[in-house]
């Protein structure tokens, strides 16, 4: 027992309690120790992004110190003869990007308005969860089935059709070789279809069942609640959700790969042979890694790509932030 | 009258999209199931390849894809939940969380294909790995972080705050009361968030074409080159060889059931998760 | 002279710039249960969180004065270790909240995060425990079954078990019947006085009839001040305005 004097009162300390003392200073070190470590995993997972921003850039300053920002308008690329034109690959990017949104929204936003707002019960949870099976689904298999099935029937059925009886349209002219623009669109919608299916499916969800319930009450059908009232009100995350499409599309490799023929020309028809930026780097890199400029060009290609997807993203996100900030005021 | 014809022309407009819609995947997935299962064969499972892959079957790639994503995993894991922890537990600017959030994200949204010439730049160049199984492993786990680590913090968000504050009111410390309280409760859901990290990565080809040479059999070391299902399957395709396709649909049929099954799982965690804790 | 277990001192308490204590000064003898009484929102949780500093968990938390308690010193200083502190000064909530864990592992966790790692001891604490708030006989066939399977009153028993395995001196509990059905209660009221013969409790309670029942003092707090403190058994004399407000 020990006495410890305070002003009026004596305070008593029992060694009983020496039973449980000891671990004091111990835990209080770990604590800091552990708080440490764990600051450290986080500081490194956020700083990834700027880790592959910087050397991506770092590793394309020696092509664009040399060549200038000419390389973006160059449709020439030979690369043993050191000519370096990029051109045709970012057109290729944006004709098949863009071909495949234009053709995955109507696609992709119509089905989901179906799921959501049409489907009866069992057959709802079915689609939905097909959808988010789908979303899941490696990129080499569906190149796999571009190049093995879809090629060969657009080459040998489809294609000859479109340019008998459309041939006299330029976008639709060329001779069939199944390999193409055509082809790479379709795959892209494939790949982005699944994804943009589930986002637009969220976002209708989301609208609030008392918007409908209004437009009934004033005696609308159900086709004119669905389009005039839940799907502009889903807008925004319906937006949201294309953009995200997009920056997939762009950054799709595999499937793409497989079916476009990957010729470095500037593509003038759907039936065309082209090069996208992502194939670009995954058909050359080998080569190219052991050639300073020739691999300092690929990385300006990775670097574009890099801006490119995060663009898009940075734009969905910035959608979802203001839709939800809306809705914390409701 | 005109209204109800109306409503019921717009229903069929929106099957017949639904249909055309699904017809894609049906497509490729019967291609794959039907001429897949056509050409398996027991040691495809269970051999390596002898002759380029005309022989024997494809145990490396199988062994070789299973082992990148486990040492991917043991270093996104630690990482991805040691940063989750931090966000959720310790960090108190809310101001702070919402960048630091951000700047994970951003991860998720870049192309696998510029993981991959990072990797290289990165992993085998500058750290002077060369082209292997760990720069590929590494570089996946890059790719893994995003979503463990956001799936991880909001599981950790959902902990009742009444349970930490009994643990708390026991004399824990804080990294007992995470540890004994917290990072139980959150299990469920970490784990679902890894798994879809997995599944994630188990179906990547190209930042493996950039990150890691190949192999016929299975490394005997880090530094070795790997076979993945993925890689072995894209040669399979652009080979000459018809047999070798053939076997690209057995490859791919099991590599297709391999990648569903984990996303099938990890949605059923995370559907069990939500249900049993908002109780 | 009576002896006391907690003297607080000129306490004031902030919540950011809301000054939710003023100036309390209170002594509160061992061995006897406090009962703290008041209108909703007049800082009797926020006296109580005070005194185990569990309030250091809020992040607008501040202070001034002292908190002395006796075999521990001035608790706010900066050498005392707060983990030892409260294992010494037990928290007891308004809602039960036992870990989604056995109901051994939950009266077990206190000893097995303080380091004790003999299975016989921890064993034996438990039992110990459990039979001291009379779940023992309840409980002692299914110990490995979830805690959660537990009715409300015997969660909340398990809870003060879980507390009272760490060999607390003091109690802390912030209305634990609030709750709890009328014989859940009744059961509690009950441990509280037989608890209070080895332990000092500070009781939080909205029922006057409860503080009546079981407090030997009763401490009035209004809109953070301290305005009354008596014994119990001179209020049924002599009730006085405020407590007139009660009855």
């Amino acid at each position: 027992m020990v006495y410890i004097p305070h002003d009026n009162y004596i305070l008593l300390v029992n060694d009983k309690h020496l039973l449980f003392r000891g671990l004091a200073l111990k835990r209080f070190k770990l604590e800091s120790i552990y708080s440490l470590l764990l600051l450290i995993t986080l500081i490194i997972s956020a700083s990834v992004i700027f880790f592959i921003a910087f050397f991506l850039f770092v590793e394309s300053i020696p092509a664009l110190s040399h060549y200038g920002l000419s390389i973006f308008v160059e449709t020439r690329w030979d690369p043993f003869n050191k000519e370096f034109g990029i051109a045709p690959f970012i057109i290729s990017t944006i004709l098949c990007c863009g071909l495949a949104i234009i053709v995955a929204t109507p696609l992709g936003v119509l089905t989901a308005i179906f799921i959501t707002e049409y489907c009866p019960e069992p057959f709802r949870s079915v689609l939905h969860s097909l959808f988010e099976i789908f979303a899941a689904f490696p990129s080499i298999l569906v190149g796999m089935w571009g190049y093995l099935v879809l090629v060969p029937i657009l080459r040998d059925y489809i294609q000859p059709f479109l340019v008998r009886y459309l041939g006299f349209i330029p976008l639709f002219q060329g001779s069939p070789r199944g390999f193409g623009v055509m082809a790479g669109v379709i795959v892209l919608t494939i790949m982005i279809l699944p994804t943009l299916i589930v986002i637009s499916e969220e976002a209708i969800k989301m609208v609030p069942q008392e918007l409908k319930e209004a437009a009934f009450s004033l005696g609308a059908t159900k086709t004119q609640t669905v389009f005039r009232v839940v799907v502009p009100t889903a807008i925004p995350g319906i937006s949201a959700g294309i953009l995200l499409a997009i920056g997939r599309a762009i950054g799709e490799t595999m499937a793409v790969l497989m079916v476009t023929g990957n010729t470095p020309k500037v593509p003038t028809s759907i039936l065309d042979t082209c090069y996208l930026m992502t194939s670009l780097i995954a058909n050359e890199f080998g080569y190219a890694a052991g050639i300073p400029l020739y691999r300092s060009v690929l990385f300006v290609v990775a670097f574009i790509l890099l801006l490119l997807s995060l663009l898009f993203m940075a734009s969905a996100r910035i959608i979802i932030f203001r839709m939800r900030k809306k809705m914390g005021l409701k | 009258m005109n209204r109800v014809i109306h409503d019921r022309i717009a229903k069929i407009i929106l099957i017949v999209v639904t249909v055309i819609t699904l017809s894609p995947f049906i497509a490729i997935i019967s291609d794959i199931m039907f001429k897949g299962i056509l050409h398996i064969n027991i040691e495809l499972i269970t051999e390596y390849p002898r002759k380029l892959g005309l022989e024997g079957g494809a145990l490396n790639a199988i062994v070789g894809s299973i082992l990148m994503i486990a040492l991917a995993c043991i270093f996104a894991m630690p990482i991805s939940i040691g940063g989750a922890i931090y966000l959720s537990e310790y960090l108190e600017s809310e101001k702070l969380r919402n960048i630091l959030e951000f700047m994970v994200d951003t991860l998720a949204g870049v192309p696998s294909i510029v993981f991959g010439a990072f990797g290289y730049i990165f992993f085998a160049y500058f750290l002077r790995l060369g082209a292997c199984w760990l720069t590929a492993s590494l570089t996946l786990a890059l790719m893994m972080l995003p979503i463990m680590l956001r799936t991880a913090e909001e599981a950790l968000r959902f902990v009742p705050v009444e349970l930490k504050e009994a643990a708390y009111s026991l004399g824990a410390s804080k990294w007992q009361v995470i540890s004994n309280v917290s990072l139980n409760v959150a299990a469920p859901a970490i784990i679902s968030g890894i798994l879809l990290g997995i599944a994630r990565v188990f179906g990547e080809t190209a930042p493996l074409l950039l990150t890691t040479g190949y192999n016929f059999f299975s490394p005997s070391s880090f530094l070795e080159g790997i076979a993945t299902m993925t890689v072995t399957i894209f040669m399979w395709v652009e080979s000459p060889f018809p047999e070798l396709v053939n076997r690209a649909y057995a490859l791919g049929f099991i590599l297709l059931i391999i990648v569903i099954g984990i996303d099938v799982l990890a949605n059923l965690l995370s559907r069990y998760f939500a249900r049993h804790m908002v109780k | 002279m009576p002896r006391y277990k907690i003297i607080i001192e000129n306490l004031n308490v902030w919540y950011g710039k809301k000054h939710v204590l003023k100036n309390i000064n209170l002594k509160i003898e061992e061995k006897k249960v406090t009962c703290i009484m008041g209108p909703s929102g007049c800082g009797k949780s926020t006296l109580l969180r005070t005194i185990n500093r569990l309030n250091d968990l809020i992040k607008e938390f501040k202070m001034s004065g002292n908190v002395l308690i006796e075999g521990i010193g001035n608790i706010y200083s900066d050498d005392i270790d707060v983990y030892e502190l409260r294992r010494r000064v037990a928290y007891i909530y308004q809602k039960p909240n036992p870990f989604p864990m056995s109901i051994f592992d939950n009266v077990a966790f206190g000893l097995r995060i303080h380091g004790i790692k003999d299975k016989k001891f921890i064993r034996e604490k438990v039992r110990e425990a459990l039979e001291k708030v009379g779940l023992w006989d309840e409980v002692k066939d299914r110990l490995e079954i979830s805690a959660l399977k537990l009715s409300g009153g015997q969660q909340q028993r398990l809870c003060i078990a879980r507390a009272l395995a760490l060999d607390p001196e003091v109690l802390l509990m912030d209305e634990p019947t609030a709750f709890l059905d009328p014989i859940a209660t009744e059961k509690i009221e009950k441990l509280i006085v037989e608890l209070s013969k080895e332990k000092t409790i500070v009781l939080v309670s909205h029922e006057i009839h409860q503080a009546l029942r079981v407090s030997d003092y009763i401490a009035f707090l209004y809109l953070g001040e301290l305005v009354e403190y008596t014994k119990t058994k001179e209020i049924l004399r002599d009730p006085t305005e405020i407590l007139k407000y009660f009855l």
